[in-house]
């Protein structure tokens, strides 16, 4: 018989670097014959909050040495699921070498394929999976935060029922007992069962659910989902007729407008239509950069993709739709009236039109789903008649089984536990207690006199104990996606079998079991429960091989095979036009809107202290949540922005607070000043101010959720905004906007040769492409450096020639679109610890990667520039002249070290360091003490204590690992197989990382193009860091004929 | 020493004399071993007794540093340093004047220095030892400070010769230890002087340790002489080079506002400055509580209000100086630096700066307010805050806003940065305070070989005292 070792090594592609990936179970059947004792942490682990008495530990070792005779018993009832045992060494399993395993990061309801590292079974670190068709290797900031949640202290650990620890026995019973009640109506099953979930995005879960209707037909199942996306489903029925799936394709778009839709940055299917976007605008510019793509973005708040877009109107979402009408109408197809009248735009909305129609086949028009339904069934329509069906647009049916209604009106399940018409109600993964808008009064509905009804048996499953779990009966812990067996779909129907890295750390369940216990009283792992279903459907499509192989192939690449969705055709519907909401009747006041907050959603994240910590896009506003708006709008209201004296623009603005009086209800929230934000409307983000979040999440920001109503859950008018006496501080990591002296930042527009002229260009185009640059940008841009620094010096050069290596780093200004991925990457990857509000105000955030962002040209429409600026390992490194004890020196590949054991703290390179990206540890900032945060430590990297300086090291631990492999190979180092962690991360491919002694290197290339500058070229301190210039495309037709190559 | 006893009674050039009234050589050692002698006057309790808690707040202050780490004072990123080198810049410069007065200007026969050199030179010690202090506290991990010492050990690492702050630990360490023998050598005839007369057992055996079993023989004398010749011949450049050393700090930095040769010295000017700021600051208050007026006489004031005023007009100079040669250089970066001195956040410092290093001593252009103790006094003092704010200008002002302005911040120190600076200066006064209860505060010997009539040869010192 084939050792299944064996049949699997082959299926692997040689290995090449340490992308292969594996379903654990596989090795363990064949090695692991011993069953029982095999978990590595078994969910009876506990962790100690504070050290231990000499008498504990006394009492702990007798008690261990008693025990040790028992340890073949497992907490949880055997069989537990098989993973790896360490106690006989598995052969593929090199202590210190990590394993890759594939699986999938859920968001906003669709899957992003993902690699998790493994080390020694401890999942450390997310990457992308480059052949899930959502990923292409790319990740975003919530699939690299992932992992700290995992090893959240604050996740709930036990059963709780009325507070008190309880077991899962005592859930069952208690369960089984409600059901069977349930069940014993006759013909009404379920009269008195509520179901309220979350985001369904498991197949499996689906189709759970679906048997679990068939056995209680009259059980009712709500969903609560923030950020859904029932505009756009909404939009495809107007537009269609029918329930739709679209998934935009971007690769041949050669113009794209966006209807507030932040598609770049905050769209479920971002990593792929960034990077699809902006290797279309790499691939363009190094042709000649006439088919350079146009971006227009209408949006309210300035956005990555706003930030990133050639022309940006800001308007306030209420008047979007009306633009969009305007546009379409322009375009010449049947189109409803606008129901705003925006004379101002009139001249922008026919240029638009005009480009689009010259795009015919090559344009997307996108629509961001808190748009109204309306603007997403213009949207679909302007598609179709601009013939993008099929070639940038595509359609797919509906992913989910119709026959499951799942009720997304949240009052409605509130009138009916008010009516006394549910008994049980089971709350899976949602967070009602919390984000239920401002009319539906979830909390009191749950309450009676002040405390829980008793006439509601209520259950809630979740990974905290958070607002809506204080409101329930049972409080059941839910297992971590890398702690348990489910699946997702990803935009175009991939599906990804989601496999766990590590047992639960608590005594956790997931969705699954849950589901599976409600149906049939019985506990299944949710393992079989998967590959039931999938057994199910490999049946059902009689695929060749065996279920095992179909199987083992589908866990390890993480797509399953044949499950991406056939596109289909459809046409828009006579008379979709007719049915579009009428005119709005034009209220006085402000427009408020409501957005998920860019690093914490919809509250999900709010005690994830990396997420808090990352600075948000454009803003750089860490830990917080104000109120956005414009900065017309605050010169109305006479608001102001002061730097405060302690970090000051590094950390600390003292903002004016405004209040919010909106239908009834008012609120005081710090107000920021937005450069770029449509005038007259505000934007709040949501999910701030939790109270039951966890020790990270309690109390930043504001609750948003407080102004929200059910029908108008994104945009509204009529708020009434009013200054009040009181300030605030608001740690925003970068006040200064302006680029002053250094021009950090060179930007060019390109020559519009027109997207129709194609005109070849024979000679040089580079140098034509940047005509439109100011001079003296233009002389910066030509002084083609070549990559060997060539400023004369007395002094001999190092050689860093070959068999040495010359790591070098080039960061494309065009591709950045500031989404924030690096620099969570950078944290996941160097064990770079959080700091808090307090200390970012003080101006000591950690982060060794920064995404600097520039204001330029007016406050009211500013161009957005974005910068990551890592660590330059400048080969004249200033930093290193001046440490008196060597703690900084040059490696010779040309790295500048940090060497953490000999670092006193003097604190002096950072002062001479011209681009400030060293950080300090001012004090004891690395978590020593929360036992499971050492888990999800990276062990390649040094924890640093305190009054240790610390900085970007171009990911040596990589650099050392590949170059090792290379040598026990005996072979060079291939290009693309050392990746840095903010590289691999970057979802637009922005960051190249590589060997300048390589010359085939994509570094070198980079760097050999008229793009290439460094940072502060006259101090000669020679950056290995360097960018390529930011071009963009604007229309010359709008830029006021500043150039007339388009004739 | 003929002349100098001609100086001693000519009142020519409006020069008052260095000593008045008749003074024998037993009023001298009367005069200024009563002081060691005599109980402490209550003054002298209500003075040791505040600074002795600012001490204690110092050490509470520095507890607590170690404990929680440097993050408790308010440097940051940027602006990585902040009180901790302002005060360190600060002290080693008021330090300054202590050895320029024993050595330059005995050196240069300046026999009226011999009334204030004794305590010119403890304050030297006590300033350099405050200085001392702040490079150590400041570190990130100060119990590992010995790895900037090149000592042979065991990982097989020197310390980075190239680096600013390793200098920095050789010319603060020679200068401390300089200071200390040449301060301790000059007191050794006078630690006789009290031992002979020590009243009690106890300070009889700790002033003859002290006195290193001097009997005032020709022959001691003779190798005192000398002794005391050479170390000022040693600790004269150790005067340049401290603060030029210090200077290199920033000048070797590639910060905007640091960056410059004009530091050295520009730094040696302001260090003179604000040492002789310190001076006055000390002697003024001292020859009023202890009845000193007739050694320490206005001719020691107005010699030191005008090297006040030669020195804080080079001072002014290299302010001008550095702005100047932002313009010249046309260095866009250099000039952003300068007029965010003037007219950035911090601007008022700068200009209060200039108000107390260059307008303020303006004033001793007036020969009457030379000679007038009170606003001497309020003049140094000004001086001593202008010179600490010049250093904290210079240090805040280039960090905070250098090159890339997304790194851009700014700089408040908190509560331990002040206590610490104000428990620093408590340390130095404390220390002076017994300083001048346990030593001689004026060097007696000094004074005697400038009295007329030597009556006795004994102390005379003719061979070597020119």
């Amino acid at each position: 018989m084939r050792s299944p070792i064996r049949s699997l090594r082959e299926r692997l592609p040689s290995s090449a670097g340490n992308m292969f990936w594996r379903a654990p179970e596989d090795i363990g059947k064949s090695i692991n014959s011993t069953q029982g004792n095999d978990a590595e942490f078994t969910s009876g682990i506990e962790t100690w909050e504070e050290g231990i008495s000499r008498r504990r530990f006394l009492e702990l070792a007798g008690a261990g040495l008693a025990l040790s005779g028992a340890s073949g018993c497992s907490p949880r009832p055997a069989p537990s699921e098989e993973i790896i045992p360490y106690v006989k060494m598995p052969e593929e399993i090199i202590p210190g070498r990590p394993q890759f395993y594939a699986t999938a990061h859920v968001h906003q309801e669709m899957a992003l394929g993902i690699l998790v590292e493994s080390h020694e079974g401890r999942p450390t670190k997310i990457e992308g999976n480059p052949d899930h068709p959502a990923s292409l290797g790319g990740t975003d900031i919530f699939a690299q935060a992932a992992i700290l949640d995992l090893y959240d202290p604050d996740r709930s650990k036990t059963v709780l029922h009325h507070g008190q620890i309880s077991t899962w026995g005592a859930v069952h019973s208690s369960l089984r007992s409600a059901l069977q009640a349930e069940l014993e109506l006759e013909g009404a099953a379920g009269k008195g069962l509520c179901l309220l979930v979350g985001e369904i995005r498991s197949p499996t879960l689906h189709a759970q659910l679906r048997k679990l209707k068939q056995r209680f037909p009259m059980m009712r199942i709500y969903q609560h989902v923030v950020g859904n996306r029932e505009n756009v489903k909404r939009g495809a029925e107007l537009a269609f007729g029918k329930m739709l799936e679209t998934y935009h394709d971007l690769t041949e778009a050669t113009l794209v407008v966006s209807f507030g839709d932040d598609f770049l940055c905050e769209s479920p299917t971002r990593c792929r239509e960034s990077q699809t976007f902006m290797a279309a605008r790499r691939d363009a510019i190094d042709q000649d950069g006439s088919s350079m793509s146009r971006l227009y973005v209408i949006e309210q708040m300035l956005s990555c993709t706003g930030a990133k877009a050639d022309h940006r109107i800001a308007l306030p979402n209420t008047q979007i739709d009306s633009f969009a009408r305007m546009v379409a109408k322009e375009l010449g197809m049947p189109a409803p009236d606008a129901t705003v009248s925006l004379p101002a735009l009139s001249r922008t909305a026919k240029v638009i039109a005009k480009d689009l129609l010259r795009c015919r086949g090559r344009s997307v028009v996108k629509a961001g789903p808190d748009q109204s339904a309306s603007v997403h069934a213009l949207t679909q329509a302007m598609n179709a008649y601009l013939e993008n069906t099929n070639r940038t647009v595509f359609h797919m049916s509906p992913f989910w089984d119709g026959r499951l209604k799942l009720d997304s009106n949240l009052g409605s399940l509130v009138n009916e536990i008010r009516n006394g018409s549910v008994e049980t109600m089971i709350i899976i993964g949602t967070n009602p207690g919390y984000s239920a808008p401002a009319d539906i009064d979830f909390i009191a509905a749950l309450k009676s006199q002040g405390t829980r009804r008793s006439d509601l048996l209520c259950f809630h499953m979740g990974a905290y104990f958070d607002e809506t779990a204080e409101l329930c009966d049972w409080h059941l812990p839910q297992s971590h996606f890398l702690e348990s067996w489910s699946d997702a779909i990803a935009f175009d129907g991939t599906a990804t079998i989601t496999q766990p890295l590590i047992e639960p750390l608590y005594d956790s369940r997931s969705d699954h079991e849950l589901i599976t216990f409600l149906t049939g009283f019985q506990e299944e792992m949710s393992r079989e429960t998967v590959r039931h279903h999938w057994r199910e459907w490999w049946e059902s499509h009689e695929l060749s091989g065996t279920f095992d192989e179909f199987w083992d192939r589908s866990v390890q690449t993480g797509t399953v095979d044949g499950t991406r969705r056939t596109t289909v055709n459809v046409e828009v519907i006579a008379d979709w036009w007719r049915s579009l909401d009428g005119a709005r009747p034009s209220e006085e006041g402000v427009v408020i809107s409501f957005a998920l907050d860019p690093t914490i959603g919809d509250g999900a994240f709010a005690n994830n202290a990396w997420l808090q910590e990352l600075p948000k896009p454009v803003t750089r506003i860490t830990w917080d949540a104000p109120a956005l708006l414009s900065p017309r709008l605050a010169e109305r209201l006479g608001l102001t922005v002061e730097v405060g004296s302690k970090g000051g623009d590094h950390g600390e603005a003292v903002v004016d607070c405004v209040e919010l009086s909106y239908r009834g209800r008012a609120m005081v929230v710090p107000a920021w000043i937005a450069p770029g934000h449509a005038d007259n409307s505000v934007t709040l983000w949501l999910g701030h101010g939790r109270t039951s979040a966890g020790r990270v999440g309690n109390g930043s920001g504001f609750n948003a959720y407080q102004l929200r109503r059910s029908e108008a859950p994104w945009t509204d008018q009529g708020l009434i905004v009013r200054k009040v006496d009181r300030q605030h501080i608001v740690a925003s990591v970068q006040m200064q906007n302006r680029m002053n002296e250094s021009r950090p930042i060179r930007t060019a527009a390109i020559n519009s040769f027109g997207l129709d002229s194609g005109v070849a260009k024979t000679q040089s185009q580079n140098s034509e492409l940047l005509t439109v640059l100011q001079p003296e940008e233009l002389l910066s841009l030509k002084s083609d450096r070549p990559l060997e620094g060539s400023s004369p010096t007395l002094y001999p050069e190092y050689d860093y020639g070959p068999p040495n290596h010359r790591w070098g780093m080039a960061i494309d200004l065009t591709s950045c679109i500031g989404c924030q991925a690096c620099v969570i990457a950078c944290q996941a990857e160097n064990n770079i610890p959080v700091v808090g509000k307090s200390e970012v105000i003080r101006g000591r955030e950690m982060h060794w990667i920064r995404v600097d962002r520039y204001f330029s040209s007016s406050l009211d429409d500013p161009q957005t520039h974005f910068q990551p600026v890592p660590c330059m390992q400048c080969e004249n490194a200033p930093c290193e002249l001046v440490c008196p004890v060597h703690a900084t020196v040059h490696s010779s590949d040309g790295l500048n070290d940090m060497v953490y054991n000999r670092c006193v703290g003097t604190r002096y390179c950072s002062n001479n360091c011209p681009f400030k990206v060293r950080r300090f540890n001012f004090f004891e900032y690395s978590d020593y003490k929360t036992e499971s945060r050492r888990l999800g430590r990276n062990p390649d990297v040094t924890v640093r204590t305190r009054g240790v300086m610390e900085k970007c090291t171009y990911c040596v631990q990589r650099i050392r690992e590949g170059v090792i492999n290379a040598k026990v190979g005996h072979r060079d180092i291939k290009d693309g197989e050392i990746l840095t962690a903010c590289q691999q991360a970057c979802p637009t491919r922005a960051i190249q990382f590589g060997d300048l002694n390589n010359h085939e290197s994509v570094v070198v290339r980079w760097k050999n193009s008229s793009r290439n500058y460094s940072l502060l070229e006259e101090l000669d301190v020679r950056p290995r860091t360097t960018y390529l210039a930011e071009l963009r495309n604007p229309n010359p037709e709008l830029t006021g004929g500043r150039d007339d190559g388009h004739r | 020493m003929a002349t100098v006893r001609r100086e001693l009674g000519s009142n020519s050039l409006d020069q008052p004399p260095v000593i008045i009234g008749e003074m024998t050589y037993d009023s001298v050692t009367g005069k200024i071993s009563s002081i060691v002698e005599r109980r402490s006057p209550p003054s002298w309790w209500i003075g040791f007794v505040l600074t002795f808690v600012m001490v204690m707040v110092l050490l509470y202050s520095i507890t607590y540093l170690l404990v929680r780490g440097i993050g408790i004072w308010g440097v940051d990123i940027p602006v990585a340093w902040g009180f901790a080198i302002t005060n360190f810049v600060w002290w080693i410069g008021i330090g300054h004047a202590g050895t320029f007065i024993s050595a330059i200007l005995l050196l240069l026969h300046q026999s009226w220095r011999t009334s204030i050199n004794r305590f010119a030179e403890a304050m030297t010690i006590f300033a350099v030892a405050c200085a001392g202090l702040f490079p150590l506290l400041h570190l990130g991990r100060p119990w590992f400070f010995y790895w900037l010492l090149p000592y042979p050990n065991t990982m097989g690492i020197w310390p980075n010769f190239r680096s600013p702050l390793v200098w920095d630990v050789f010319a603060v360490s020679t200068y401390l230890m300089v200071s200390l023998i040449f301060w301790y050598l000059g007191m050794v005839p006078d630690l006789a002087t009290l031992r002979d007369r020590a009243k009690s057992r106890f300070s009889a055996i700790v002033y003859g340790t002290l006195a290193l079993g001097w009997r005032g023989s020709m022959k001691h004398w003779h190798h005192y002489e000398t002794a005391y010749l050479i170390m000022a011949g040693l600790a004269t450049p150790l005067v340049v080079s401290v603060h030029t050393v210090v200077s290199f700090d920033f000048a070797v930095a590639l910060l905007p506002g640091w960056h410059s040769t004009v530091f050295p010295p520009y730094f040696v000017a302001g260090a003179i400055y604000s040492g002789f700021a310190m001076v006055l600051v000390l002697a003024i208050p001292i020859r009023v509580f202890y009845g000193l007026k007739d050694l320490v006489t206005e001719r020691h004031l107005q010699n030191s209000a005008k090297l006040l005023l030669v020195t804080g007009l080079m001072v002014s100079y290299t302010y001008g100086l550095e702005l100047f040669m932002a313009w010249y250089s046309d260095n866009s970066f250099d000039m952003y630096a300068q007029l965010n001195r003037l007219m950035g956040p911090y601007a008022w410092l700068y200009w209060t700066t200039l108000f107390c290093n260059i307008a303020c001593v303006q004033v001793l252009w007036i020969p009457a307010a030379r000679r007038h103790p009170l606003t001497l006094f309020l003049v140094s003092l000004a001086i001593l805050v202008g010179m600490w704010l010049e250093r904290y200008v210079i240090i805040v002002t280039s960090l905070h806003r250098d090159f890339l302005p997304s790194s851009w911040g700014m700089y408040a120190g908190t509560a331990f940065d002040w206590s610490t600076l104000i428990g620093s200066i408590g340390m130095f006064f404390c220390m002076m305070f017994l300083f001048v209860r346990v030593f001689p505060m004026i060097s007696m010997s000094e004074v005697k070989a400038m009295l007329p009539e030597p009556t006795s040869t004994e102390g005379a010192g003719e061979e070597t005292l020119p």
